[in-house]
């Protein structure tokens, strides 16, 4: 049984042998592409596995357009990758091969000190303090502190909307794409398709994010990673002009 | 300049973060088996759990009622504190999340003033607490007229 982890353009296949880690893949080629695969452990899958699986198509994005696998992908042998995996859909591969080929993904992880948005918003908030108030009168019970809860968590939701989207501004306009992949009350995961030449202008531009979120949010700042997030959504030939279609 | 400091890391650093990228993205191939996964379902859906709502709320509602917030102005640390101590023991004692300091505050302020009236002693400098409030906390009863 082989795990089939990422598809490359054949002429790129001698990548492989250059990626360390814990994978050891090769490749199976056919139609000019070629799949990175590796025996697949008898034991199933851990989460050991799934850590390997991501650094080896980290380590071949950044030299080569490869379109990631989700984690567990099996065939049976050579032949199943190259008959059912490669050949029937040879063109649409190649075609997602040449748009992905200019583009990294990174993706942003806004962890907000909710405190410090509670505190910033409640203040002065003539509702929150009325419904403050009523949670703390003689007899108010738990449906006054859930009313209360709820009112803050809306506004709490619509600041750290507005604090992501004012931080990712720049790297938003720097990105080809940019999508939110993610949102709780405490975190925002956003994503960017990024032309590689313009990777260390975005990361001059997450400095500054980092800079401004001090004190309100962590930041952590992955990539470059493969193109995960817009596959459906790839730009489509040349753009010379790399423009923003951000919008949430 | 360089930004090799922006500390871009590779991959997400925790590994319910790398499942969230590898588990169910990518490119679908259509005769495809997925092989078992060890574990990962079990943690993936830990990873996943999301906080219900109820308590969400109580925690913000929590949070807000820690600010000990004041009707129509801002609290001001402890002049605030202990200006609202004077304001009446209704009000107080609907503001449970008053303890500690706000307790030593009232008394504090109690035994400065230990008085009903407060409308002459501004001009009152001879009494016999006149001047350890001077000494003490004069801000506080100054605050209103300040800001």
């Amino acid at each position: 049984m082989l795990l089939v982890h990422g598809l490359l353009r054949e002429h790129d296949r001698a990548v492989l042998d250059r990626v360390g880690g814990s994978v050891h893949p090769r490749a199976v080629a056919a139609a000019g592409l070629a799949a990175a695969v590796s025996e697949a452990p008898e034991h199933g899958l851990t989460g050991d596995d799934a850590v390997a699986h991501l650094d080896l198509l980290v380590a071949l994005a950044a030299d080569v357009p490869v379109l990631p696998l989700p984690l567990g992908t099996t065939a049976p042998d050579d032949d199943a990758v190259r008959e059912e995996v490669l050949t029937p859909a040879a063109d649409r591969l190649e075609q997602q091969l040449a748009a992905v080929a200019e583009y990294v993904e990174l993706r942003l992880d806004l962890a907000f000190d909710t405190d410090a948005v509670v505190a910033e918003i409640a203040r002065g908030n003539p509702e929150i303090e009325r419904l403050a108030a009523r949670s703390r009168a003689r007899g108010a019970g738990l449906s006054e502190r859930m009313a209360l809860g709820e009112a803050v968590a809306e506004l709490v939701a619509d600041e750290e909307a507005v604090r992501t989207a004012q931080w990712t501004a720049e790297l938003a306009s720097i990105a080809e794409r940019s999508a939110v992949l993610a949102a709780d009350e405490q975190t925002r995961r956003t994503a960017y398709l990024v032309r590689r030449e313009h990777l260390a202008d975005a990361d001059a531009a997450v400095a500054r994010l980092r800079a401004a979120a001090e004190g309100v949010a962590d930041v952590e700042y992955v990539g470059p990673l493969p193109v995960y997030s817009f596959l459906d959504d790839l730009p489509v030939g040349e753009q010379p002009t790399p423009r923003s279609r951000w919008g949430w | 300049m360089t930004m090799a400091s922006v500390n871009r890391a590779p991959r997400p650093s925790s590994l319910a973060d790398v499942l969230d990228v590898v588990l169910d993205k990518g490119i679908v191939i259509d005769a495809y088996v997925r092989v078992a996964l060890v574990g990962i379902e079990l943690l993936t859906i830990d990873a996943r759990i999301v906080i219900a709502s109820v308590d969400t709320y109580l925690r913000f509602a929590e949070a807000v009622n820690r600010l000990d917030l004041q009707p129509s102005e801002e609290a001001t640390g402890l002049p605030g504190l202990i200006e609202r101590m004077q304001e009446g023991g209704a009000k107080r004692k609907t503001r449970g999340a008053l303890s500690g300091a706000g307790e030593k505050a009232r008394d504090v302020m109690q035994s400065i003033t230990g008085r009903g009236d407060d409308d002459e002693d501004e001009d009152d400098g001879d009494r016999d607490n006149g001047r350890r409030r001077d000494r003490g906390v004069p801000a506080s009863r100054r605050a209103p007229s300040r800001s």
